[in-house]
């Protein structure tokens, strides 16, 4: 009997340039979420851009470079601080997402300041 | 009842933070400063009293260098630039910074080397540290914003801080922007020997002054040190050249370029505001700080001072805010609010500018009536005594009321004669009895007496 798999549990395959990436981004920043405070893994908030890129009509690669280059602000304005909210990495991310992705921006901070804006003729320009 | 590791933890120890520090701590509360830099803020350190004694010391070289006319003659006048910064430093390291350190030691204000950042309303994370306190003050300062030119972060460029460090004075310099820093750099500069080109987006330069007193120091500087000016002017792109930095500057319609050995960037100043205060529920631009008349933030308990609230960049604004900040912690059901109608100016160029109150243009804007007097500085006898010509005192006043409601003054000493106007515009004055007060014989002063007189008589 066959069975048709529609669904995959497998994790995306990402390209080497990503895996070098992470495996040598190590930090001892503190995040505070709402119920405990834990380390902060650059690599779970890549994963998360590059999830919201995708599903904002993204392609892998540009996806992939797009989460690299927000991780990169983010350790940036993380240099100096040790102890952050789990809620600023999500609206510092937000803020540099909207240069490379304003669509996916907007949909993984969905606040007022990130809205899309239309044009003179009702179009969103990307 | 909550408890609280203190009763107000201060974030910054400038002026803005540190007068309130010691107000409340004196009242018997618990109380911590925080600091990420250095001790007494950017003013003291970076700012306001180096420069202050750098501009000293170059109106005495410049006064002797003039003095030929007066019979006064040195046979070699010359500078050691050197020598001028270890006296600046020494200036600046007996301002009283180590003493300020003791007094809070000696009050029980704890001290913290670090940088705060708000996690929750109430707690602040410093290193691997938490603190809580039930009421905050922000006093974090501004910082220069630069602007973004082509090819200016890969040339490099000099901040107002970086300025004041130099081993020598450059010998072309472009600045950036026409406020007062800018003035008074160009000020310092030229007195030792700098070439200066000044750009500047708008019409004038000290666009926030009197157009009289604009376009005198304007013409100041091009007649007495050489300076340019390149107003309604924008940089396109700068180029790193054997011979310095190549600036592409349009004007108008027009593109020409400037080679220089430096850069100062002496633009707009931006409240510090990254502590987390989305974490605090604190609303803010990019700035300023939101503050009430009483320096409450949009939070009752965090309140602001200083120059990240957004107001004018000076020590003297940072303390009457950190001195009302502290009384409506200390009293809160009997606040004081802010009065900004005699906030004095000055601007340490030669001649000084200073000037309080309203300018003739807000007036026009809240559509005040008001008459107005302009007496030149030639008309009093210390201006012939002191061979001085090239100022003048511009008074406003309410036509109803003969009330005074701003001043300009631009000669010497123009930052000492303000006071007496600002306590007058504070306390209701009007310009008959300023008239009718006497003035010393012969003083610069004296010229207020002479402009409330005919203000008097309109």
């Amino acid at each position: 009997m066959f069975h048709i798999k529609l669904h995959t549990n497998n994790k995306t395959n990402h390209s080497a340039n990503w895996h070098d990436f992470f495996s040598n981004s190590k930090t001892d920043k503190r995040v505070i979420t709402k119920t405990h405070t834990t380390a902060y893994h650059p690599q779970k908030l890549g994963d998360s851009i590059h999830k919201i890129c995708m599903k904002s009509f993204g392609y892998s690669g540009e996806a992939e470079t797009t989460a690299i280059h927000v991780c990169v602000e983010i350790e940036k304005w993380l240099k100096d601080k040790e102890e952050v909210t789990s809620n600023d990495i999500k609206r510092k991310a937000a803020e540099a997402l909207q240069k490379y992705n304003p669509r996916a921006a907007y949909k993984y901070f969905p606040v007022k300041q990130l809205a899309l804006q239309k044009d003179q003729y009702g179009f969103i320009r990307l | 009842m909550a408890s609280y590791d203190y009763d107000l933890i201060v974030i910054g120890s400038g002026a803005g933070g540190n007068i309130a520090a010691q107000h409340v701590a004196k009242a018997g509360k618990r109380v911590a400063v925080v600091e990420m830099n250095q001790f007494g803020g950017s003013q003291i350190t970076g700012g306001r009293v180096p420069l202050s004694t750098l501009l000293h010391a170059a109106s005495i070289y410049d006064a002797a260098a003039n003095g030929t006319k007066l019979g006064i003659r040195g046979t070699t006048l010359s500078y050691n630039y050197p020598t001028l910064k270890a006296w600046k430093d020494s200036v600046v390291k007996r301002t009283g910074i180590q003493n300020t350190e003791a007094s809070f030691s000696k009050l029980g204000i704890n001290f913290i080397l670090g940088r705060a950042y708000f996690i929750d309303p109430h707690t602040i994370s410093i290193g691997p540290a938490r603190y809580s306190a039930r009421e905050f003050l922000i006093a974090t300062g501004s910082s220069t914003v630069v602007p973004s030119i082509p090819g200016l972060s890969q040339s490099g460029y000099l901040t107002s801080k970086d300025a004041l460090s130099l081993t020598r004075p450059p010998k072309k310099l472009a600045i950036l922007g026409g406020g007062p820093v800018s003035s008074e750099f160009t000020q310092l500069f030229s007195v030792f020997g700098t070439t200066i080109h000044i750009v500047e987006k708008g019409p004038s330069l000290l666009p926030k002054e009197e157009p009289e007193a604009s376009t005198l120091i304007e013409s100041t500087f091009e007649k007495a040190h050489g300076i340019t000016t390149h107003l309604e002017s924008t940089i396109e792109k700068i180029e790193t050249i054997s011979a310095g930095k190549k600036i592409l500057i349009r004007h108008g319609g027009k593109q020409h370029t400037l080679v220089v050995n430096e850069i100062l960037v002496a633009t707009e100043k931006r409240a510090v505001t990254d502590i987390g205060l989305e974490n605090a529920g604190v609303q803010y631009e990019d700035n300023h700080i939101y503050t009430s008349s009483t320096m409450e933030t949009s939070v009752p308990h965090i309140y602001a001072a200083g120059s990240c609230t957004g107001s004018q960049n000076s020590t003297h604004m940072s303390a009457y805010q950190s001195q009302v900040a502290a009384n409506n912690i200390l009293h809160p059901k009997k606040t004081i609010a802010i009065d900004y109608r005699a906030t004095p100016r000055a601007i340490f160029t030669n001649p000084e500018l200073a000037s309080v109150g309203s300018t003739q243009l807000e007036l026009d804007q809240n559509g005040t009536s008001y008459k107005v007097a302009v007496v030149p500085l030639s008309v009093i006898a210390r201006s012939n005594i002191s061979d001085f010509n090239n100022g003048f005192i511009k008074v406003l006043a309410s036509k109803k009321t003969d009330v005074l409601l701003g001043a300009t003054v631009v000669g010497p000493q123009a930052s000492e004669i303000i006071h007496e106007l600002a306590v007058a515009i504070q306390n209701y004055v009007t310009a008959a009895n300023m008239a009718r007060t006497m003035h010393i014989f012969p003083s610069w002063s004296e010229i207020v007496r002479v402009a409330c007189m005919k203000l008097a008589l309109k």
